[in-house]
């Protein structure tokens, strides 16, 4: 292919580039742009350095910068601002966070974080049906978890008047319940079994309401529907931020059970099947799950400060954070990137000496092509102007060249990650910083051929190309 | 036809040059990548044998609340429990190398300025044996260190050294000797340092760099992190996490592990044996999954090296068609014709060599390595596939047009040459 190309070069130097009046000589960079089109495999072989060490330095700061922005402008949705608490399995009981926890973890938060923490039991549902859950929550929790009320209001802290506690049904429970007509005002029971029976676990019932009232006692909780909760909206993401559609997710999963990272899931969260009541009303101090909102940038530190407070307070903590905003909110990654610059400055080395190569060569070999010119007027600093312009388009094409690449490579390597919070955006300061040092590079690598070119006189060019 | 092999490289010195720094460069790049993601690979492999392929952990599996968990007891069946994790040990005799018992641990280190945030091991004496890594300082617990009974005494601890550098980041022996703050179960304590145990993860850095779930992680897990406070066991108090086992053999995996079943079914017991062999395994083939895709983008720096060396290797060769052509006229053969350019190009790539090779440790030396801090590795393959390729492709380049053009008729080239 290149031995075909270079054929079809010397055919093209036979054409005589003569400008059509000599009074109105071309301009020297539209001479080397005409000469860089009349090439475009060998423009595109010799911009190949320079387009490699532009897409090396394009690459990641399209994908880290456009990932940290989109991290904070959409932190509510990508869950980078958030923080979730559970209590390690082989902790034991006495390693769960506490109530009195809360407080403490609240202040730690400051005035512009929110918290909400949850206590939660199975409960079986009427015959039939799934296995539902008995949810302590507090009002923060719609908020925190970015969910909705489809109809009604929050169940209310304060003791029942009539014995009755206030509910919010999960809308799914709600249409399995009571179909299609409206749960609020209706009244169910949570049976509590006792002695032998206790092992089977609470049970809830709905209240026939032509069925006379059935009174509170140790074994029945009189419930009251004041609220339904909307369903949530699939985000997609699990709670490391990751895609559960995309391929590599399930890899990355496999990787994380083996370093001991227990993705489990969080059935009382993703069933729709939950009925939740104030968590003063559910009993214990024990907390199942807490989550924590914060800005962003600071949901490192709150992090650590989180786990420290809660270890010293002899409890055992699994804390989850978006897998993707733990490494890029990371300082050390920007030194990582230092790498990126080593193989840029590689590549421009590379790239630079191919083009003073071709330069140098071009000048020995273009000498009629430059005896004509000169015949025809051409000054000197025409002929040097030439060559120093074709450097600097040749950089110029390896650079817009280098960028497309350099952002297509970035595309892909965002669409082939399991985290949705990768995105990428236009690097400009980069770019315009990438593309200053090539022009300069191919400056200087374009100004001895160009004077070596430009230095002979047209009799003596004429004398060479002749023997 | 040497002489007329280093004739034109002394007479276009400017075109030589840049001809040796172009393949030169091409060169270096090939091997800095390559020695960087093999040094790479062969220290996770280093690392992630370095944490014992011979140790088989039983750990219990406890459930919390009624919540599912990873893990659970079956009707009848409990965790392991100190009585059985002494009776292990006379259990499986010289078949064994060691036995330890282990209980871990969040708890809180603290000194006067810093908290960390560590697992707490606590553990006997023959631990020692299994770390691999050795003591950096000091000693490992002993026989005559017990955990002492009355609260507010100071109990005697070793650290890892990653833990003791999170104190002393310079000089982490320094730490023998003091004493530290402990939260254990929330109950404030003090340590004395006897020891610190040498780290052997040399990838820390990297690790805790892009390590953002480690505090999602099992606290039984945690222990291979290698950043534990280790104090004696307390067999009356401390309920176990699990035991530890040390073959003498690591492909005594097969037999051992049916034996431990069957002692622990024997008791009611259901552990889950975590054979850190099978793991170490299961790591490293992750590891080679990702360093076959590094691969990947180094073979293609290898093909954008070729093509630019190849190009300009062709387009020094084509500006002497004219030069060839005069020659045939004259009456030289093929191979006088091909020969000084076969030479020309055999010395400029040996010439590349050296300082493709000076190059390649410059950047590993001022570039990579202050970077990544391991130690780069060159395979064999690497090492001799490397030149042979720039120096087949420097061939290539030069004999093949100069071949074609000596095969033409002079008379017709000279004419094409100069138009």
């Amino acid at each position: 292919m290149q031995a075909a190309f270079l054929r079809r070069e010397r055919e093209e130097d036979a054409i005589p580039d003569v400008s059509p009046t000599p009074s109105r000589p071309r301009p020297a960079w539209r001479i080397a742009a005409a000469e860089c089109a009349r090439h475009p495999l060998r423009t595109l072989l010799v911009s190949q350095g320079m387009l490699w060490a532009v897409a090396l330095i394009v690459i990641p700061a399209a994908v880290i910068g456009g990932s940290r922005r989109q991290a904070m402008e959409r932190a509510g949705e990508l869950g980078t601002d958030l923080l979730q608490v559970e209590p390690a399995p082989a902790a034991g009981a006495d390693g769960a966070p506490r109530e009195e926890d809360l407080p403490v973890l609240t202040e730690l938060l400051g005035p512009g974080g929110r918290l909400s923490a949850l206590r939660v039991e199975p409960l079986a549902l009427p015959t039939g049906r799934a296995s539902g859950w008995w949810i302590g929550a507090d009002p923060s929790f719609l908020e925190v978890r970015g969910r909705a009320l489809a109809a009604g209001r929050w169940p209310a802290a304060a003791p029942p008047p009539d014995g009755a506690h206030e509910v919010a049904l999960e809308a799914p429970l709600a249409a399995a319940l009571f179909g299609e007509a409206s749960p609020l005002g209706r009244r169910l029971l949570r049976l509590v079994p006792v002695g032998a029976a206790g092992e089977r676990g609470p049970r809830l019932e709905v209240v026939d309401p032509s069925a006379p009232p059935v009174p509170p006692g140790p074994a029945v909780q009189g419930l009251v529907v004041v609220g339904v909760v909307a369903e949530p909206e699939d985000p997609g993401v699990d709670r490391f931020g990751l895609d559960e559609d995309r391929s590599f997710t399930q890899v990355v999963h496999e990787l994380m059970e083996t370093l001991g990272v227990s993705p489990r899931p969080i059935p009382f969260l993703e069933s729709g099947l939950g009925v939740f009541v104030d968590r003063g009303v559910v009993e214990g101090d024990r907390l199942d799950w807490i989550f924590l909102r914060a800005d962003p940038s600071e949901i490192d530190a709150v992090e650590g400060a989180v786990q420290d407070e809660l270890v010293a307070r002899g409890r055992t903590p699994l804390l989850y954070t978006n897998a993707a905003w733990s490494i890029l909110s990371r300082p050390e990654l920007d030194g990582y990137m230092v790498l990126h610059t080593v193989f840029f400055w590689v590549a421009t080395g590379i790239g630079l000496a191919v083009l003073a190569n071709l330069l140098l060569l071009a000048g020995t070999r273009r000498r009629r092509e430059i005896a004509l010119r000169r015949a025809e007027g051409a000054m000197r600093r025409d002929i040097f102007g030439q060559f120093l312009w074709e450097g600097v388009l040749l950089a110029a094409v390896g650079i817009v060249l280098g960028v497309l690449v350099g952002m297509g490579l970035a595309w892909i390597r965002v669409a082939l990650d399991p985290s949705v919070l990768f995105t990428i955006d236009w690097p400009w300061g980069t770019i315009a910083e990438g593309a200053a040092i090539l022009v300069v590079g191919a400056l200087v690598a374009s100004v001895v051929p160009a004077w070596r070119a430009s230095r002979h006189a047209p009799v003596e060019l004429f004398r060479k190309v002749g023997s | 036809m040497i002489k007329n092999a280093i004739l034109p490289i002394l007479h276009h010195p400017g075109r030589s040059a840049l001809l040796v720094l172009t393949f030169g460069l091409g060169f270096a790049s090939v091997l800095t990548m390559v020695a960087t993601i093999e040094g790479g690979r062969r220290s996770i492999h280093d690392d992630a044998t370095a944490l014992g392929v011979d140790i088989i952990a039983c750990l219990n599996p406890v459930s919390i609340g009624p919540l599912p968990v990873v893990g659970s007891f079956g009707e009848g069946e409990r965790p392991i429990d100190a009585a059985a994790a002494l009776e292990l040990g006379d259990a499986l005799g010289d078949d064994v190398h060691a036995v330890v018992p282990m209980r871990l641990e969040l708890v809180l280190v603290r000194d006067d300025v810093r908290t960390a945030t560590t697992t707490l091991m606590a553990t006997t004496h023959e631990f020692g044996g299994v770390v691999r890594s050795g003591i950096l300082a000091g000693r490992f617990l002993d026989a005559g260190d017990h955990y002492p009974d009355e609260p507010g005494r100071p109990v005697p601890a070793v650290l890892d050294e990653a833990l003791a550098r999170d104190f002393a980041p310079d000089d982490p022996a320094r730490l023998v000797g003091t004493s530290l703050s402990l939260f254990r179960g929330g109950k404030r304590g003090v340590v004395t340092v006897l020891g610190v145990v040498r780290d052997p993860i040399s990838l820390r850095k990297h690790l805790q760099a892009f390590d953002g779930q480690s505090q999602a992680r099992q606290v039984s897990a945690r222990r291979l992190e290698f950043k534990n406070v280790y104090v004696p066991w307390r067999p009356e108090v401390d309920a176990p996490s699990g035991v530890l086992v040390q073959l003498n053999d690591p492909d005594d995996v097969e037999a051992i592990v049916p034996r431990l079943d069957a002692f622990f079914s024997a008791r009611g017991m259901k552990p889950f044996f975590h054979v850190q062999r099978t793991w170490v395994q299961f790591v490293i083939d992750i590891v080679d999954r990702f360093s076959s895709l590094s691969h990947f983008f180094w073979a293609i720096g290898l093909i954008v090296v070729v093509a630019l060396t190849g190009t300009i290797s062709l387009m020094s060769v084509e500006e002497r068609f004219g030069e060839v052509a005069l020659r045939r006229a004259e009456g030289a053969t093929r191979l006088d014709v091909v020969l000084p350019l076969w030479g020309e190009s055999t010395i400029l790539a040996l010439l590349s060599m050296p300082v493709g090779y000076g190059i390649a440790q410059g950047i590993i030396a001022f570039g990579v390595r202050p970077i990544l801090d391991w130690p780069p590795y060159l395979p064999p393959l690497a090492i001799w596939g490397t030149p042979v390729v720039v120096l087949v492709v420097a061939w290539c380049a030069y004999l093949l047009p100069a071949r074609w053009v000596a095969r033409l008729e002079p008379a017709a080239v000279l004419r094409e040459h100069r138009g």
